[in-house]
């Protein structure tokens, strides 16, 4: 039996708090968590330092709530769903009848990479759906920008308060609508530059090569490599699955790799693609899926006259 | 014009244009000739033919007198239908073991193979004699370029067989899989979405003694998912596993990453 406000819900109930004080999220996650340890449900957080400090002082020492670490969980999104879904299906498989976790996202996550966080929290209310998780994110009101927090409210289907209650989200919009809208992306300055290589209808092997010719000696070599899988996989999609003509893009700054691979068509039609592998290898959505598990970050625009990747190698929390 | 990293010794040439071929079997002849070589000339053109081109080459045109050089019909060295690998390469070791009783320093051969390739059974067949005779040529002193006619058999075809040999014309195939060491196959070049299929076909062609199967990938460039689960697959139906040996960082994460569990990554030193 679930319990708490998520009792009787059947799936993922997924909460966002957004708090104005450190008072306000101990108000809310502290009898979150006691009462999952006590009513003996795998109880967990993935903060980041202060707050994980805050949460442990807060609590006995053997509070029976376990400390995730939350700077390597929320890495990429891709990654994160990934490491998720396999600890609660360790959880689930182990007997939990519900699986209780807060988790907040670095701050940094609310910059230029804030796109692919919101395609992950919309994401998740699908990928975590099948299994008894109670969830809730912190947002803090203070320092988190506006649009975000309208994303915010999009993507969690309600608001756990201080006092106490569930609110259910007005502006909840189901993750296949919200994800297949086009996110904006903030354009990165070094793309107003002379792009170091441009290539039309390159082959892989012609885009891989640009890759280690401009990554060489610039970027850690493991770095490049996986780039060139990267891109290797997305040009592949684009002749594949797009249409003519294949713009390839690649821009070399003193921190980042950025690249861009734009066709004429439509972009990928699944829209969870990236954040969860597709089942069939032939459809392009396992290559996607690579790239956004070892990119810094990818981000996806749909315009009229086509559909746009961009991928980072690097440090991609440019200063706008 | 090589591609491949061991010592060529088995080479695989497409042409397009046949005067092109013949010169430079000519070539290659001549310089197996210069090493003290017996060689040979296998072709769907009548012996007289190339005989009498050979008329103005007066080194060719003595070793022909001398048997130092042979003219053999490609159907009176490999027979009409599908090849017999096994029955193949034992004549290649006759010939080759020959050639040394003769005082030569080995064999060397050049063979235009296109009319035994014709279709996807002649294929098959040649492709399985192409990695036995590889295995052969790598520990013993026989040279051998296969030439393949690109305008006929197609790209893909060329491919096909191309992949099995050491070293190939440029373009003409991204990647190498070929013997090494005893149970240990040598994997480079680079493998992507545009050849998945032709290493899915090359894996089922190359032999392999059952058990663990080392695959010497040092010198490979790329690997992407779609080749690694053939490789992930090709061990599960032999119910072993696959040690890749690759400096390729991406390849352990990918394995990781799609839980590729029959193979194991190895870092070469």
């Amino acid at each position: 039996m679930r319990t708490g406000a998520a009792a009787g819900h059947h799936g993922y109930y997924h909460e966002a708090i957004v708090y104005d004080s450190d008072e306000e999220l101990l108000a809310v996650v502290l009898p979150f968590l006691r009462d999952g340890v006590a009513a003996g449900e795998p109880t967990m957080v993935a903060f980041g330092d202060d707050h994980t400090a805050l949460v442990r002082g807060a609590l006995p020492p053997d509070s029976g709530v376990v400390f995730l670490g939350g700077g390597d969980v929320y890495a990429r999104p891709a990654g994160a769903i990934r490491a998720y879904r396999k600890l609660l299906a360790e959880h689930a498989a182990a007997g939990a009848t519900q699986i209780r976790i807060v988790g907040e996202l670095p701050p940094v996550a609310f910059g230029p990479t804030w796109d692919w966080w919101a395609r992950y929290e919309s994401a998740i209310n699908h990928a975590y759906d099948e299994w008894p998780l109670w969830s809730m994110c912190p947002y803090d009101r203070r320092t988190t920008p506006a649009a975000v927090l309208a994303d915010v409210a999009r993507t969690h289907p309600r608001t756990a308060t201080p006092d106490g209650r569930h609110l259910p989200n007005e502006a909840y919009t189901e993750p296949r609508a919200y994800l297949r809208e086009n996110r904006p992306i903030v354009v990165d300055p070094i793309e107003r530059t002379t792009p170091a290589v441009e290539l039309t209808d390159p082959t892989p092997v012609e885009a891989r090569q640009a890759v280690h010719r401009v990554g060489s000696g610039r970027l850690p070599v493991d770095d490049v490599d996986d780039l060139a899988v990267a891109v290797s996989e997305i040009v592949t999609n684009a002749l594949r699955h797009g249409l003519p003509p294949v713009r390839f893009r690649l821009w070399a700054g003193a921190d980042r790799m950025v690249v861009t691979v734009s066709d004429g068509g439509a972009g990928p039609t699944d829209p969870f693609a990236g954040l969860l592998p597709a089942d069939g290898a032939t459809s392009g959505g396992l290559g996607l899926w690579i790239t956004h598990q070892s990119c810094d970050h990818v981000a996806m625009h749909r315009a009229p006259d086509g559909f746009t990747l961009r991928l980072t190698a690097g440090d991609p929390h440019f200063a706008g | 014009m090589t591609s491949g990293s061991t010592s060529p010794r088995h080479v695989c040439w497409a042409y397009d244009d046949r005067a092109a071929f013949t010169a430079r079997a000519r070539d290659f002849l001549l310089a197996g000739l210069a090493a003290g070589e017996r060689v040979r000339h296998t072709s769907t053109e009548p012996p007289e033919a190339v005989a009498a081109r050979w008329q103005d080459v007066p080194r060719l045109r003595e070793a022909l007198r001398t048997g130092a050089a042979e003219i053999v019909p490609v159907s009176d060295a490999y027979g009409h239908g599908l090849v017999d690998a096994e029955a193949q390469v034992a004549g290649y070791v006759a010939a080759t073991a020959a050639a040394l009783d003769d005082g030569h320093a080995g064999l060397r051969v050049v063979a235009d193979a296109t009319s035994l390739v014709r279709t996807p059974a002649q294929r098959a067949a040649f492709a399985r004699y192409e990695h036995l005779v590889d295995r052969f040529l790598r520990t013993h002193p026989m040279t051998a370029a296969c030439a393949y006619d690109r305008g006929l058999l197609g790209d893909r075809a060329v491919e096909e067989l191309a992949c099995l040999h050491p070293a190939a014309d440029p373009d003409v195939v991204l990647f190498h899989l070929y013997g090494g060491d005893p149970g240990e196959l040598v994997l480079t070049g680079e493998l992507d979405a545009s050849n998945e299929d032709g290493f899915a076909t090359a894996l089922e062609r190359v032999h392999v003694d059952q058990g663990e199967l080392v695959v010497r990938a040092d010198e490979l460039r790329f690997i992407d998912y779609r080749a690694l689960t053939h490789l992930h697959r090709h061990a599960a139906r032999r119910d072993a596993t696959v040690v890749l040996r690759t400096s390729l960082a991406p390849a352990a994460r990918l394995v990781a990453l799609l839980g590729l569990s029959r193979i194991r990554i190895e870092t070469p030193r």
